[in-house]
Parts: structure tokens; sequence; C-alpha cells
């Protein structure tokens, strides 16, 4: 695959990838894993990567895939394609709906009604995050308790994460390293 | 300038903690935004975070080229959406570096990693719900749209659609605004 058709690959895919990661996921295995691009194994190695590793799932996933397409260019070339498009929509939108005394009370009420269904979809996801950790076991259910309280003592989102996480490695008692 | 610096680094710490995926991100991003670096308000940030759900692309993203661009103009937003791609992409390089071509190895360290942050994770979008559900109090509009999109994400539609469930929540709320049915704003 030339860098151009690579660049053009991801652009195209991250342009409809409404809804992050996930989506692009599938159609990079549609792109690559059906086409024989890439083995089913690999792929699986690179998503774990990518879900793992802070940043955009997005982006970590363009730069896995990238790199094993077309080497440290190919991954480059992949980030860029991906970035793009979101870009340039946010761009026209900041421009067209966000100027002086904008938002207009239509485009208000209009992202108002969207972040009514975004936080019906944040407490679903939460909830299946809960239902996820063990129930047989107190650990992560402190971990997720201190990370709340240190949250809301206001200190940085960040440090309570890496703080929870710090916790967990003590409580789980395996002392090596992650 | 020292304004650009501070905004650059803001964005480097959201990349760094963006940990599993986009909604986990919120409570991250209103800390750096609104809270710390105080360049946008409680109510842009929704609408921010509201766009950002409609258009392709992750929120961190979205954000950094929304934020970048009205601190200072296409540098500001180029700026700040290189900030927030960078740093994970320079963690794989040097966890690809690490691993050595060992197959697995990095992979498997960072299966650890995950269970590991999985509660710190779940407390993340239960503060990100909290932080969203704020303007549904005051307005019963907002709540019956909350209510029923809570229901229609058991519909496998809008399970694999989020984002036309967003459309459909907005275009709701709009019709509620326009024939006066209930009031939207209020609250």
């Amino acid at each position: 695959m030339t860098l151009l058709k690579l660049f053009l690959l991801y652009f195209r895919l991250s342009l409809w990838a409404f809804g992050g990661g996930v989506v692009l996921l599938r159609f990079l295995e549609k792109e690559l894993v059906q086409r024989g691009l890439l083995s089913g194994e690999d792929m699986r190695e690179i998503l774990t990567i990518a879900v793992s590793i802070p940043g955009s799932i997005m982006a970590n996933l363009a730069f896995l895939t990238g790199k094993r397409l077309r080497g440290w260019t190919g991954a480059i070339v992949a980030v860029a394609g991906t970035a793009l498009p979101p870009f340039m929509v946010i761009l026209i939108v900041v421009r067209c709906f966000f100027g002086e005394g904008m938002p207009s009370p239509g485009i208000r009420v209009f992202l108002l009604g969207v972040i009514a269904s975004v936080t019906a979809l944040v407490l679903d996801v939460a909830l299946d995050r809960l239902r996820q950790l063990p129930t047989h076991k107190p650990q992560p259910w402190l971990v997720l308790c201190s990370v709340i309280l240190l949250v809301l003592t206001g200190i940085h989102p960040l440090v309570a994460l890496s703080g929870g996480a710090g916790l967990g490695l003590l409580l789980s008692g395996r002392g090596e390293k992650t | 300038m020292t304004n650009a610096f501070a905004l650059a680094l803001a964005f480097m710490r959201i990349s760094l903690g963006a940990f599993g995926g986009g909604l986990t991100t919120l409570p991250l991003i209103h800390h750096e935004l609104v809270l710390k670096g105080q360049w946008i308000s409680e109510e842009t940030f929704r609408e921010l975070i509201s766009v950002a759900q409609i258009t392709p692309g992750p929120v961190a993203l979205n954000s950094a080229t929304f934020v970048g661009y009205r601190m200072g103009g296409l540098p500001g937003a180029l700026l700040a959406s290189f900030c927030v791609l960078f740093p994970p992409l320079l963690l794989i390089s040097a966890g690809i570096f690490l691993a050595s071509g060992q197959k697995n190895r990095f992979s498997g360290t960072l299966r650890k990693s995950v269970d590991l942050l999985a509660p710190g994770v779940a407390a993340m979008l239960l503060m990100a719900f909290l932080k969203l559900a704020g303007p549904l109090k005051g307005s019963p509009g907002l709540m019956a749209i909350f209510v029923i999109s809570l229901l229609c994400l058991r519909l496998p539609l809008f399970r694999s659609r989020p984002p036309l469930l967003f459309l459909l929540g907005g275009t709701v709320a709009l019709v509620i605004h326009l024939t006066g049915l209930m009031d939207i704003l209020a609250g």
C-alpha cells in the first residue's frame, strides 16, 4: 500500500467513525484483516495496546496499524489521516456556530437535547463497567470509592486515577511490577 | 505566550490521563479546561461535549481543536490538537522499543495494568455522569429525553450507533422547544 493510499484510507474511515475507537476498529477489521493485510492475531494484540495506553483509542489504533503496514512513516501518516477529518469538522463548527454572541438559542436547545442523550449513554456505560468489577472481592470497590472521594476533593483526576491504581496494586498484595 | 504554553501542557496532561475511551476522559477535560485553565464556562463545556459526540473523532481531540481555535485561531487549534495526540504515541513507541520485537510482551504487560485501572475508570464514568446530569434537574423536557434515551440504548439500532440517538435527542429537544410543550432552557 502506498503512503498516499494509506493516508486516504484512514482519512475516509475516520470521517465515518462517529462514535470513536470502537467504530474505527470495526472498519479496520473489515479493511485490513478481511483483506489479509493484517492477521487477526496482530489485530488483537494491537487492540490490547490501543485500549490500555492512555490517549484516544482511534489515534492509538491508527498509529499501531499504520506501523504494521508501512513502518514508522506509515504510523505517522495513518495518524495524520485519522486526525484531519475531526480537526476540519470542528474548525467548521466553531466558525459557523460558536462566534460572537453564539450559539443561537435554537442550537443551544438542540445541544442540550444531545447532552441529555449523552448523559444516558454515560450512565449506561458506567453501570456496565461497574457490573464488570468482581463482586466477591472488596478491593475494586475500595479503589472505586477512594477515586470518587479524591475527585470530589477537587484533586486532579489524573492523580486520583493513579492513586487508585496504586492502591489497587497495594491491596492486591502482589508487589511485582505491572 | 504563557497562555499557549499552559494550553499545550493542559492537553498533554489530558492525553496522558485518557484511559479507557472518550467518556472516561470527561472529568479530566472538565478539570483542565473549566476548573484549572478557566478557558471555557460550564455551559460551553457541555456544548463542546455535545458537539464532540455528534462529530467524528475522539472527544479529547475535538476539545483540543475547539478550545485551541477559540484561544488562538488556527495556530492555537493546531498546537492543542498536536499536543493531545502526540504524548500517547510517544508512549507506544517507547513500549514497542522496550518490548523489542517480542510478541505479546508489550500487550501482556499492559493487560495487567488495565485490570488495575478498571475501578478508577468506573469511578471516572460515574463522575462524568454526575457532571453532565446537572442541567437535567431543572428541566422536565431534558429529563424525559434522558430517560427515553436510556431505554432506547437497549435497542441494537442505537446501541451500536449512539450518535444517531444523540441527534434524535437534540431534534426532540428542538421540537419540544419550538412547540412550547415544555421549557427546555429553564434550569
